[in-house]
C-alpha cells in the first residue's frame, strides 16, 4: 500500500517535471521584414558608422538557407537557463609579421569561429547554452542571431550595452557585478583559448584585444555565460524590439516621402545635435582600436557652426563650437539624411564630404551610475571633465 | 567469514600502501648541495647565449635554500615511464608593453600574485585532469632559477635535461617543436593572477604570437606552462644532462678563478667551445616593440684581436655575429658573451643588452644535433630572422676565418 502511494507520488512528480520542461517558454519566430528592420535599427543604435546593406544581405542569405530566428523576451527567460554572448574582439594595429607569416605558411582558416568558441565554452563550463544575448548595437545583432540559429536557441530581446562600445568592461553586467569570464576565443586559424579567470573585466578587455592584435586583427569569441536570473539584472530589456521599431519607422517614413530623422527622435526620445558636412577625419589604428578625430562644418540650420567628434571605434564625445554637446555612455549617432547610420570607410571612421545628421539620446540608467560613468564616461577616455547627461547639455544649449 | 573479509581488506590496503611507498622510494631523486646550486646558477647563465644577472640568480637561489627549499633533480635515465613532465619555467617577455595597462593597474593598486607559474601548473592539472610529476627547463639563463622556483613551490623534481639547451627568443624554438610535438595544451598566468588555457594552437608559432600578445597586454610578461611531455618523449627529444652541464660550467669557472687560472680557457676545455673574439663594447643600439628586445652591438678587439671589429645581432639572445663584416657565428650555433675577467655571463641591465666599455670574450659551440636539422635551421637559422644568407656551421666558419693566437 505504502509502496504504491510512494510510486504514485513519484510518478506524479516525474510527470510534472517532464511537463514543465516540455512547456517551453514563450518565444516567437521573427519575420523577414522584422529582421531587415532590425538590421537597420541596430545600425542606428550603434553610435558609430555601420554597414546596413551588408547585415541585411547576411540575414536574407541566412533566411534563404532555411535558418529561423527566434526571440524571447527578457522577462520570459527561465531563471535556470544559461545564456551567452558573442564577444569577439577587433584588432586595429594588428601585428603585420603575423599576417605575413601565416600567409607565407598558407595556414587554412576555420569558419564560424563564434560557434566553435561557444562549443569550447560549453564544454568548459559543462552546460549547454539555452539563449544568446547581443553585446551591443551594429553588427553584433547579426552575429548574435547567427550564433543563436547555429545553436538552435532563441536570441534574447535585450542587450549588454545598448549602443556599441569599444571596451568589454563597458557593459551592464560588469557594472552590476557580473563578470564576463569565463570566456572562449577562436582565432581565424582555429587556435582555441579559454580565459578561465580574470581579476576584472578590464583585464578581459586587455587580453581579448591582445589576442586580436596577435591574430591578424580580430578573434571570434563568446563571453558572459549568465544564468537567466543574472541576465534579468544585467541586461537592457527590449533592445531588439526597439531596433525593429527604428527600422520600421525609417522604412515607412521614407516610403511616405517624409524626413525620417524626427521620426527616429520620437522613438528614442532623442535630440538632433548637428547637421553638417564631414570636413576632416584623421584615423589611426593601434593596439586593437581605431581612433578618429572628426570635424564637421554646419549646413542649413547649423550654418556657420562646427562640430567635433572623438571616436574610439565608436563616437565617444562630441563638441559643438568647442563646447561639449554629448558624451558616452549616452548614444551619439552619425546618421545619413536617409535615416540610416553613416556607412563610413572602416570602423568608426567618417567619409570626408558626407552629409551627416548627428543625433543623441540617453543610455540605460545603470550606465549613468558612478561605476557606469567610471568605465564609460569621458574621464575613462582621458578627458579632464565630468560626464554630463545629454538632457542637461541640450537644455543648457537651448537656453 | 566476516573476519576473513576484514583481513583481506587490510592485506590489500597494506600491499597498496607499500607499493605506492616503494614506488616513491624507487625514484632516484638527488638533492643538490648549496655549492652545486650556486654553480648551477652560474653555469645556467653561461648557457644562456645572452647577458644575465648571475649574482641576482645566485642570491635568489640562496634565499630559497635559506627558506629550507630543496633543489631536487632527476636524471632522464631514472624517470619513471608513466610520468608526465611539464615545461614550466621562464615566462614570455613583453618588450613594448602597453603603457595604458601599466598605468591603469598601477592606479587600481592591483595586487600581484606570488609564483604565477606554480598557480598555472595547478590550474592546468585541474583543467586537464592530469598529475604532473616533474618539471623541465624550457631554456637556459634565468629559467634555470625559475624552474626551481616552480619545482620547489610544488615540491617536484626538475629533470636533468632541457628542451633548448640555450636561451632563445621565440617559443617555437624548441627541440620538442622540431620533433613535431606541439606545446599546447598550455596555461598562461599574468602577474595579477588572470588564468588562461590555450587548449589548442595550430602550431607553436601561433602559441608564440598569442603568448607574446598577452605578455604585451599584461605589463610586459606572462608565465607560460606548457609542453606536457611523456618520459618517452623526454628520452627521445630533449638534451640530457643539461643541468649537470650547467653545474660543470659554474664549477669550472669558479675553480679556475680560485686557482688563478684563466676561467675562459678552462671553460673552453670542458665545453668543447671556441674562442671567437675578445674586446671592449663600443656601441649597443636598442630597438624594441611587440615583446622583444633587439640590439646591434659592436666590439673593438683587444689583445690578439686589436684592430678588428666584432658585431653581434641580438634578438633577446645572441643570434648572429660578424668578424670585420664577414658573417661569423650563426644561430642555431651557440654564441656566449662572457665577462673576460670572470668567465661568467656578461652582466648588463636589460634583456640581451651589452654594457658600453665592458670587456667581453665571445665563445661559440656546436648545439645539440637536432638544432642543425632542416626544421631546426628553419625555426632559428639566419633566414628565420630575416637575413638573406644560409646557415653555415661553426666548424666550416672556423676553417676559413683568420687565426688569432692568444
Amino acid at each position: 500500500m505504502n509502496i504504491r502511494k510512494a510510486l504514485c507520488a513519484t510518478t506524479m512528480v516525474l510527470l510534472w517535471t517532464v511537463q514543465s520542461n516540455a512547456q517551453s517558454p514563450k518565444m516567437r519566430t521573427l519575420t523577414e521584414q522584422e529582421l531587415v528592420d532590425m538590421m537597420l535599427g541596430s545600425s542606428i543604435q550603434a553610435s558609430r558608422s555601420s554597414n546596413t546593406p551588408q547585415t541585411v544581405t547576411r540575414v536574407k542569405q541566412a533566411l534563404a538557407e532555411g535558418k529561423t530566428f527566434k526571440m524571447i523576451a527578457l522577462e520570459d527567460l527561465p531563471d535556470d537557463w544559461t545564456t551567452l554572448t558573442p564577444g569577439g574582439a577587433g584588432g586595429g594595429g594588428a601585428w603585420q609579421y603575423v599576417i605575413q607569416r601565416t600567409r607565407d605558411q598558407k595556414l587554412p582558416t576555420v569558419r564560424d569561429g563564434n560557434t566553435l568558441a561557444a562549443q569550447e565554452l560549453s564544454k568548459y563550463i559543462g552546460k549547454p547554452f539555452n539563449a544568446v544575448i547581443r553585446t551591443e548595437g551594429d553588427g553584433a545583432t547579426i552575429n548574435g542571431l547567427m550564433l543563436a540559429a547555429e545553436l538552435g536557441v532563441p536570441i534574447v530581446d535585450g542587450c549588454l550595452s545598448g549602443r556599441a562600445r569599444p571596451e568589454i568592461e563597458q557593459q551592464i553586467p560588469w557594472i552590476v557585478g557580473i563578470p564576463s569570464y569565463p570566456t572562449a576565443y577562436v582565432t581565424r586559424w582555429g587556435d582555441t583559448i579559454i580565459l578561465d579567470h580574470a581579476v576584472d573585466d578590464y583585464r578581459v578587455e586587455d587580453i581579448a584585444r591582445a589576442i586580436a592584435v596577435g591574430s591578424g586583427g580580430g578573434a571570434s569569441g563568446v563571453m558572459n555565460p549568465m544564468s537567466g536570473r543574472d541576465a534579468k539584472r544585467g541586461v537592457i530589456p527590449g533592445s531588439l524590439t526597439q531596433a525593429i521599431l527604428l527600422g520600421k519607422t525609417v522604412r515607412e517614413t521614407v516610403a511616405q516621402g517624409k524626413d525620417p530623422i524626427p521620426a527616429i527622435l520620437d522613438v528614442v526620445h532623442g535630440y538632433k545635435l548637428f547637421h553638417g558636412i564631414v570636413e576632416r577625419d584623421e584615423t589611426w589604428g593601434d593596439r586593437g582600436f581605431t581612433w578618429s578625430n572628426v570635424t564637421l562644418q554646419g549646413i542649413k540650420e547649423d550654418e556657420g557652426h562646427s562640430y567635433k567628434v572623438y571616436v574610439k571605434n565608436e563616437n565617444i564625445v562630441a563638441w559643438r563650437d568647442g563646447v561639449p554637446d554629448a558624451m558616452s555612455p549616452d548614444f551619439i549617432q552619425n546618421l545619413e539624411p536617409s535615416g540610416d547610420a553613416h556607412n563610413g570607410p572602416g570602423l568608426g571612421a567618417y567619409r570626408v564630404g558626407a552629409e551627416i545628421i548627428m543625433v543623441g539620446w540617453p543610455n540605460d540608467p545603470r550606465f549613468r551610475s558612478a561605476k557606469g560613468i567610471e568605465v564609460f564616461g569621458p574621464r575613462h577616455f582621458g578627458f579632464d571633465f565630468d560626464y554630463v547627461p545629454i538632457e542637461q547639455l541640450q537644455k543648457k544649449r537651448k537656453n | 567469514m566476516k573476519r576473513g573479509v576484514g583481513y583481506a581488506l587490510w592485506a590489500v590496503t597494506t600491499i597498496l600502501f607499500c607499493a605506492s611507498r616503494s614506488e616513491a622510494q624507487n625514484v632516484k631523486v638527488r638533492t643538490l648541495t648549496e655549492q652545486e646550486v650556486v654553480d648551477l646558477m652560474v653555469g645556467g647563465a653561461i648557457q644562456g647565449t645572452r647577458s644575465s644577472d648571475t649574482t641576482q640568480m645566485v642570491n635568489r637561489a640562496k634565499a630559497l635554500l635559506a627558506e629550507g627549499k630543496q633543489f631536487k633533480i632527476i636524471s632522464v635515465d631514472d624517470l619513471p615511464a608513466d610520468w608526465t613532465t611539464v615545461t614550466a619555467a621562464g615566462g614570455i617577455g613583453g618588450g613594448g608593453a602597453w603603457d595604458y595597462v601599466r598605468d591603469r593597474t598601477k592606479q587600481q593598486n592591483l595586487p600581484s600574485v606570488t609564483n604565477p607559474t606554480a598557480i598555472g601548473v595547478k590550474a592546468l592539472e585541474k583543467h586537464l585532469g592530469k598529475k604532473f610529476s616533474a618539471v623541465i627547463r624550457n631554456e637556459a639563463a634565468g629559467a634555470t632559477l625559475n624552474v626551481f622556483e616552480v619545482a620547489t613551490a610544488l615540491d617536484l623534481p626538475v629533470v636533468d635535461a632541457c628542451v633548448a639547451g640555450r636561451a632563445k627568443p621565440e617559443l617555437e624554438q624548441t627541440l620538442t617543436y622540431i620533433a613535431g610535438v606541439n606545446t599546447t595544451p598550455a596555461a598562461l598566468v599574468t602577474r595579477w593572477g588572470d588564468v588562461m588555457f590555450i587548449d589548442h594552437a595550430v602550431d607553436d608559432y601561433r602559441y608564440e604570437d598569442l603568448g607574446r600578445a598577452i605578455a604585451v597586454a599584461s605589463g610586459g610578461g606572462v608565465s607560460s606552462i606548457r609542453g606536457l611531455l611523456t618520459t618517452e618523449q623526454i628520452k627521445r627529444i630533449t638534451i640530457h644532462g643539461a643541468l649537470s652541464e650547467a653545474i660543470l660550467f659554474g664549477k669550472t669557472v669558479r675553480e679556475a678563478k680560485a686557482q688563478g687560472k684563466n676561467p675562459i680557457e678552462a671553460l673552453l676545455k670542458v665545453s668543447g667551445g671556441h674562442k671567437m673574439f675578445e674586446g671592449v663594447v663600443a656601441s649597443a643600439e636598442q630597438s624594441g616593440n611587440r615583446g622583444f628586445t633587439w640590439w646591434n652591438v659592436t666590439l673593438n678587439g683587444t689583445g690578439p684581436y686589436s684592430g678588428h671589429k666584432y658585431r653581434v645581432w641580438v634578438k633577446n639572445e645572441n643570434i648572429l655575429s660578424w668578424l670585420d663584416d664577414k658573417p661569423d657565428v650563426m644561430s642555431p650555433d651557440l654564441l656566449y658573451n662572457l665577462d673576460t675577467e670572470t668567465g661568467q655571463a656578461h652582466n648588463s641591465a636589460g634583456l640581451g643588452s651589452y654594457k658600453i666599455g665592458a670587456r667581453i670574450t665571445m665563445i661559440a659551440r656546436a648545439p645539440a644535433p637536432a638544432w642543425r636539422s632542416a626544421k631546426g635551421i628553419e625555426v632559428i637559422g639566419p633566414r628565420h630572422f630575416g637575413f638573406d644568407f644560409d646557415y653555415v656551421p661553426l666548424e666550416r666558419i672556423l676553417q676559413t676565418r683568420p687565426k688569432f693566437t692568444d
